[in-house]
């Protein structure tokens, strides 16, 4: 425990994710009304209304308000898509890397028929096809970001298998079952941990960037969709892009920041904290 | 302690402290050591001992995180403490040079043997080799490579540990320095190889007069190579002396316990086995590589056929690469045999599937080469123990109290169940692998190198424990060894393996005593140090009969 409290980036990024998580969680105590509702003269400046402290958009909108429930779709997509997508990494990758040969063969070719397509292209065609809802965006993020997890995994489980506790578990007649969920893939935790938080950032910065392209849900605001909209006043009106893009870029910080901690905190050795 | 003009290094009080929170104050604790020309110092000891650390304090190679303090350390007439780092920089590979235990990690993959000795040459300016190339192919050609020419312009993947070794040696021959420190040089080498090795040490010592400051844990290497010793333990030193006197007339009671510890060569009595065989193999054959295919073929397994019965101890002796581990993966059903016949309790389990062997499991267990790797660092041992009878249908509260009864029977606490396998050293991990091989009650135990990754101590009461528990379960017992003596001691049979094939088999005592095959002739002809064997047993038969 003393160890992690002295982990700077673990304790910082986790001190600042719980702010986004707290923010998000009661918007709507914050904020009662809601932020699609116009509550101020248009294109108020920030800090000049002690009531809508980062002012309003060209409709009076309170901008504040839109920060604090855009919060929740990035949050919600970043750590559902994540889930999915490590749900299916995983499995790709374990059963290609445990079993070999043809079934490998055929599980990484059709990793790299992924692979090859451009990430955000594959995630714009996704949305595009089915109409835009949260659903989709996640669907569409989770898919496109699987096969980095799966080869990563792979290679975890080819090279636990060669270890010998795992050829004991099998002259012990365990089934193959145990040996993948209890000797294998516990073993390899840190690093798909590690993999995670990271990829919590980027299915955020996904999601802002679907929205900016007028991809994101229409019923839900989304710090990407607050930048796109105001992308024509950017002169006019620099609050409007500057604090929902401030609001990703901390977010991605704090997981990014997370990510590093876990790095640090699982792999001692790769950080210069050796025991001698 | 005295100095004489002949003295290549003179170390006084060498410590090492290590960092606080470790389970000693020193990693080397005033340590006084002296070297001659033309001597070979021996610096003999177990795992943690501190002897790498000493070789390690000379060359200047200590981690950062080390302190050390010193007298002095002379190298020659230059105290190497009062040097600045330039200086040092030179001595090392002019004056004192270094091998390391790891032939095959220690030569840059990407350059030509010549170009990697020349290097030495180039590094240290004003050497006064003129002609570099032939400089090289004459050290090549002293350290007894074959065609100095043609290994001169290869890579190192092309070489066998043995011979990387040797050009270890070359480069740390190359400036003719006056002190060579060689920490474990033979410990990764096949023991004809060892031979050779050792052989041309004795030739650099005689031939060139340098001293030579050798690291092991190997008592035979001693014997045979040793003008004088050091037995160290903890970081200190216990006993210094002649080799002849240290071997011979022990004063410390640890050095004894060392030196009984290592396995003499007087096989058990044969006894007659005359039950049926419990496992028996015919013709197995394990080719890996398609025959024809892009590789070469490998073949690991050639027409092996041996019988094990009830309480006996097979050993299945060979260097590396004879095939004695794919034996043991055949048998245990990790790998799959290309043509033979195997024959387990008397039921042919030769094609069995994978699924339709798990029953069969039970019969035959396993007990692992690397204590450190073969227990899942995540489960406690009472979850490793338990997870094959569990997996096999018995109860958990039958198979916690088979737990409990077996980890006292391998000579643990039981408290050892609750605890994880980074809380134990060694020893004690490779007890709690028999004790998890064991809880399948076995009727035969295959030990893959079981004991060599252990101090020769340690070993010796594995060893101990492991025919102990043969005697009480009347279990078959395969055993996989490169090491003779090891194999000597515990084995009624032996196979001997060259290159897949079985070239001799019999009673321990006569391939050991009598070896027929040219190939066994040279195995037992390289162990180290017999001439100090055959003292040591002619004065314990003469006590015996006393």
């Amino acid at each position: 425990m003393k160890t992690l409290l002295k982990n700077t980036p673990l304790v910082i990024g986790l001190g600042l994710l719980a702010l986004i998580v707290v923010i998000a969680v009661f918007a709507h105590v914050f904020y009662p009304v809601s932020p699609w509702q116009s509550s101020a003269i248009p294109l108020l400046e920030p800090f000049a209304d002690d009531t809508l402290p980062l002012g309003s958009d060209m409709l009076g909108r309170d901008v504040a308000a839109g920060i604090a429930y855009g919060a929740r779709v990035s949050l919600t997509v970043g750590v559902v898509s994540t889930i999915i997508s490590i749900t299916l990494g995983v499995a790709i990758g374990a059963l290609a890397g445990f079993y070999g040969g043809m079934l490998d063969n055929l599980l990484m070719r059709f990793t790299e028929l992924f692979q090859t397509v451009p990430q955000f292209a594959m995630a714009v065609v996704f949305v595009a096809i089915f109409s835009p809802s949260l659903t989709t965006i996640v669907l569409a993020i989770s898919l496109v970001s699987w096969p980095p997890v799966a080869r990563l995994v792979r290679g975890e489980v080819m090279s636990l298998k060669t270890r010998e506790f795992v050829k004991a578990g099998i002259v012990l007649g365990e089934s193959e079952g145990a040996l993948i969920f209890r000797h294998i893939l516990p073993n390899a935790v840190s690093p798909i941990v590690v993999m995670a938080s990271l990829m919590v950032a980027t299915a955020i910065l996904t999601e802002s960037a679907l929205s900016f392209l007028g991809l994101g849900d229409r019923n839900m605001i989304s710090w990407g969709y607050m930048i796109g909209a105001s992308r024509t006043m950017l002169r006019d009106a620099w609050w409007l892009s500057v604090f929902p893009g401030l609001a990703i870029v901390v977010t991605v910080v704090a997981v990014n920041l997370i990510g590093e901690g876990f790095e640090k905190a699982l792999n001692p050795q790769a950080h210069g904290e050796r025991k001698a | 302690m005295t100095r004489h003009a002949t003295d290549v290094l003179n170390i006084g009080k060498l410590s090492v402290r290590l960092p606080d929170g470790a389970d000693r104050p020193f990693a080397v604790h005033d340590m006084d050591l002296t070297i001659e020309k033309g001597e070979i110092l021996c610096i003999v000891g177990e795992s943690g001992s501190g002897k790498s650390m000493t070789a390690n304090a000379v060359m200047g190679l200590l981690p950062k995180s080390l302190r050390f303090s010193a007298e002095h350390i002379r190298l020659n007439d230059c105290n190497l403490l009062r040097q600045s780092r330039s200086t040092l920089r030179d001595l090392r590979g002019r004056e004192v040079a270094m091998i390391f235990q790891e032939p095959l990690s220690a030569l840059n993959p990407l350059m030509r043997i010549g170009d990697q000795i020349a290097e030495v040459m180039k590094v240290h300016p004003g050497s006064d080799f003129t002609d570099i190339r032939a400089r090289v192919l004459q050290l090549l050609a002293f350290v007894g490579l074959p065609e100095p020419e043609t290994i001169r312009s290869s890579y190192p993947f092309r070489l066998s540990g043995g011979q990387r070794q040797r050009v270890m040696i070359a480069m740390a021959l190359a400036l003719e320095p006056d002190l060579l420190i060689a920490d474990e040089p033979t410990t990764a080498l096949d023991v004809t190889t060892q031979a050779q090795i050792l052989d041309l040490m004795k030739r650099i010592r005689d031939e060139k007069g340098m001293g030579i400051m050798m690291i092991t844990h190997d008592i035979g290497v001693v014997a045979e190579l040793a003008d004088r010793v050091i037995v160290m333990r903890h970081g200190e030193t216990l006993e210094e002396g002649a080799v002849a006197d240290v071997l011979e007339a022990p004063k410390h009671a640890y050095t004894r316990q060392l030196i009984d510890a290592v396995p003499m060569m007087i096989p058990k009595d044969a006894r007659p086995f005359d039950t049926p065989p419990l496992l028996s193999v015919k013709n197995l054959n394990k080719i890996y590589g398609k025959p024809g295919g892009k590789h070469r073929a490998v073949h690991a397994v050639n027409d092996v056929s041996f019988d094990l019965r009830a309480g006996e101890t097979l050993s299945v002796v060979g260097e590396s690469g004879s095939g004695k581990s794919t034996v043991a993966k055949l048998l245990v059903k990790l790998e799959e045999p290309n043509s033979g016949q195997y024959l387990l309790d008397g039921e042919d389990v030769t094609h069995l599937s994978v699924r339709a062997f798990r029953p069969k499991r039970r019969v035959i267990q396993m007990i692992f080469q690397d204590p450190y790797s073969s227990l899942n660092p995540q489960h406690t041992v009472a979850r490793s123990i338990t997870a094959g009878p569990l997996a096999a249908g018995v109860s958990r509260v039958q198979a916690m109290e088979d737990a409990r009864r077996l980890i006292s029977r391998v000579g643990l606490d039981e408290s050892a169940l609750t605890r994880f396998p980074h809380e134990f050293s060694g020893g004690q991990r490779q007890r709690i692998g028999i004790a998890r091989a064991l809880a399948m009650s076995p009727r035969v135990l295959v030990a893959d190198e079981s004991v060599s990754a252990l101090d020769v101590s340690v070993q010796a009461k594995v060893l101990d424990l492991l025919a102990d528990l043969q005697r009480e379960y009347d279990l078959g017992l395969i055993f996989i060894t490169h090491d003779l003596r090891v194999a000597c001691q515990i084995s009624d049979n032996l196979v001997v393996m060259h290159r897949g094939r079985i070239v001799e088999r019999g009673s321990a005592h006569d391939v050991l005593l009598q070896p027929r095959a040219p190939y066994t002739q040279a195995l037992v002809a390289a162990l180290p140090g017999q001439a100090w064997e055959a003292r040591r047993e002619a004065a314990i038969l003469a006590e015996q009969r006393s």
